[in-house]
């Protein structure tokens, strides 16, 4: 009889990312090449070659970058690596090509919310980046102990690991954002990828937003990619403390809210206009 | 010569067809030019920030780094305006739609990375070609007679590395399907491109100027153009490149002969 009760929506919507989060899963490692090319080598070299541009800068021992020192530029560069990997990817989503090749009507004759299967595809996203980062750091601690950063303290490294995760969330929701907006133009990946290029910019992928002009880096502070990489990246290291911390968390639940209410606004209004004849 | 000219009426076709589709998409048009505008503001804007910090970058200063950025930008307008199709080989191969590239009227490398001509990426070359010239104008010489022809010479470079570069990648996804190893090479490749060669350490250097020529894409035209490196020294890369380009587009050719898809 209990099979038969009502199931309260959320404990639908959960059950359903459960799901979905298995299958995204068993898709993302279905292609063995692929997997090594795309999940375990995504977002690491820009950081990475960037070691060698800093070791050309801060080739004698009392240059300096914004306060950085080469060995403390270097444990940015690796978290900051680290960290853009966790942050969703703009290929992770393929929503845009559902919408123009009409896949989408199927998804709304049936009786599930769509956004919980994107949902599946961020959780298995972080799942996934977060185990390759771990063997990442393990291997890293192991061969190069003296580069490898180490957390200033136990709470400084959740508090980080915290902001990367509201961070990757928001760009989960650009992501959504820029997916949608293929309900009104042809095309769309243009889009991705410049807002891909702009994030690491402003995210202080390359260059950390503290070694920028003052002017800039004020306003990227209010900007989420900021408090995604560079201040988890500083805050990891000790250079930022626990009320920069509940700064970012603040400004990144801004972004969540603003964000989501947007996706909701513009996926209903794209639905309103969407036709998928024969899909 | 009847086959070069064959090739050069093809190319013109492919850049009617091109322009025609652009007059159809024209957010995708306008999107694409902000696209490729917000990257070389990227760039730009990053190396400005390290040159707040520092005089010189591996012996290259603040207007040879510019020289450097505006070969960078005009080799990646031409990628985009002539070999985009490059991008979407390995999921072509994957689905075998390649069959019809055995019947089309020219050599398969040609016809396959030619087709997808760019308007829009024509309006970021104007652009690139707008800050290499800037960048020029404050370099002694370098817009004289003479050093135009240096200028075309270093361009040449650049566009021919840049297509064998696009078709050797592709190579690798013959041997591992839907793997998107071109896709990842080309990542790897854009980032190593993206610095002066001269801050990757002397084996890597090596690497980098000869059997993964990356460096002609941007550093080598440029240091030839700045007079960092001599005439012989740019004749020498310049013989080993064509010939490593006409050695790439030969095992291509081998490469696609064992091709197979269910319709093929």
């Amino acid at each position: 009889m209990s099979s038969l009760a009502p199931v309260h929506p959320l404990v639908r919507d959960l059950r359903l990312l459960g799901v979905a989060f298995g299958y995204e899963l068993r898709k993302v490692t279905a292609w063995r090449a692929g997997f090594v090319v795309r999940e375990l080598m995504r977002s690491l070299w820009r950081p990475l070659v960037m070691i060698f541009v800093y070791r050309a800068i801060l080739a004698t021992p009392d240059a300096r970058v914004g306060g950085f020192d080469f060995p403390t530029m270097v444990a940015y560069l690796i978290l900051a690596a680290s960290f853009e990997k966790l942050l969703f990817h703009q290929r992770g989503l393929d929503l845009a090509d559902q919408i123009f090749q009409g896949y989408v009507t199927k998804y709304l004759t049936m009786p599930v919310r769509f956004f919980v299967l994107a949902l599946g595809r961020f959780v298995q996203h972080v799942a996934v980046q977060a185990s390759v980062v771990a063997i990442l750091w393990i291997a890293g601690w192991a061969l190069f102990p003296q580069w490898w950063p180490r957390p200033a303290s136990a709470s400084a490294a959740l508090q980080a690991f915290g902001l990367v995760l509201l961070g990757s969330y928001c760009a989960f929701l650009v992501c959504f954002l820029v997916n949608v907006l293929a309900f009104w133009l042809e095309v769309v990946w243009t889009l991705s990828a410049m807002a891909s290029f702009v994030f690491s910019f402003a995210a202080g992928v390359l260059v950390p937003v503290s070694a920028m002009p003052d002017g800039l880096a004020g306003t990227l502070r209010w900007l989420f990619p900021y408090w995604a990489v560079s201040a988890p990246g500083e805050l990891f290291l000790g250079r930022l403390g626990t009320p920069d911390f509940v700064r970012g968390v603040l400004v990144l639940l801004a972004w969540i809210v603003a964000l989501e209410l947007l996706r909701q606004f513009l996926w209903r209004r794209g639905l309103r206009r969407h036709v998928g004849a024969g899909a | 010569m009847n086959a070069l000219l064959h090739h050069l009426r093809l190319a013109r076709e492919f850049a009617r067809v091109g322009v025609i589709r652009k007059s159809q998409f024209r957010v995708e048009f306008l999107t694409q030019v902000v696209m490729d505008t917000a990257w070389y503001l990227v760039h730009i804007a990053t190396f400005e920030i390290l040159f707040a910090h520092t005089d010189s970058l591996a012996g290259w200063s603040r207007a040879e780094v510019r020289v450097f950025l505006g070969f960078l930008f005009l080799s990646d307008a031409f990628w985009m305006i002539w070999l985009g199709q490059c991008w979407h080989f390995g999921r072509e191969l994957k689905d075998g739609v390649l069959d019809s590239l055995r019947l089309r009227p020219g050599a398969p490398v040609f016809v396959y990375f030619f087709q997808r001509f760019s308007l829009e990426a024509c309006i970021n070359g104007a652009m690139a070609l707008g800050w290499l010239l800037f960048a020029l104008w404050d370099i002694p010489g370098a817009l004289a007679p003479l050093g135009l022809l240096k200028l075309a010479w270093a361009l040449t470079l650049a566009f021919w590395a840049r297509t064998a570069l696009s078709v050797g990648f592709t190579i690798a996804e013959f041997r591992a399907v839907n793997s998107d190893l071109s896709n990842l090479a080309w990542e790897v490749t854009m980032t190593l491109a993206d610095r002066p060669v001269d801050v990757f350490p002397l084996r890597m250097r090596q690497l980098l100027t000869s059997l993964v020529p990356v460096a002609a894409l941007s550093s080598l035209p440029a240091a030839f153009v700045l007079g960092r490196i001599s005439a012989l020294e740019a004749a020498a890369h310049s013989a080993w490149i064509f010939a490593l380009g006409l050695g790439v587009f030969a095992w291509w050719r081998r490469s696609f002969r064992h091709y197979a898809s269910a319709l093929g």
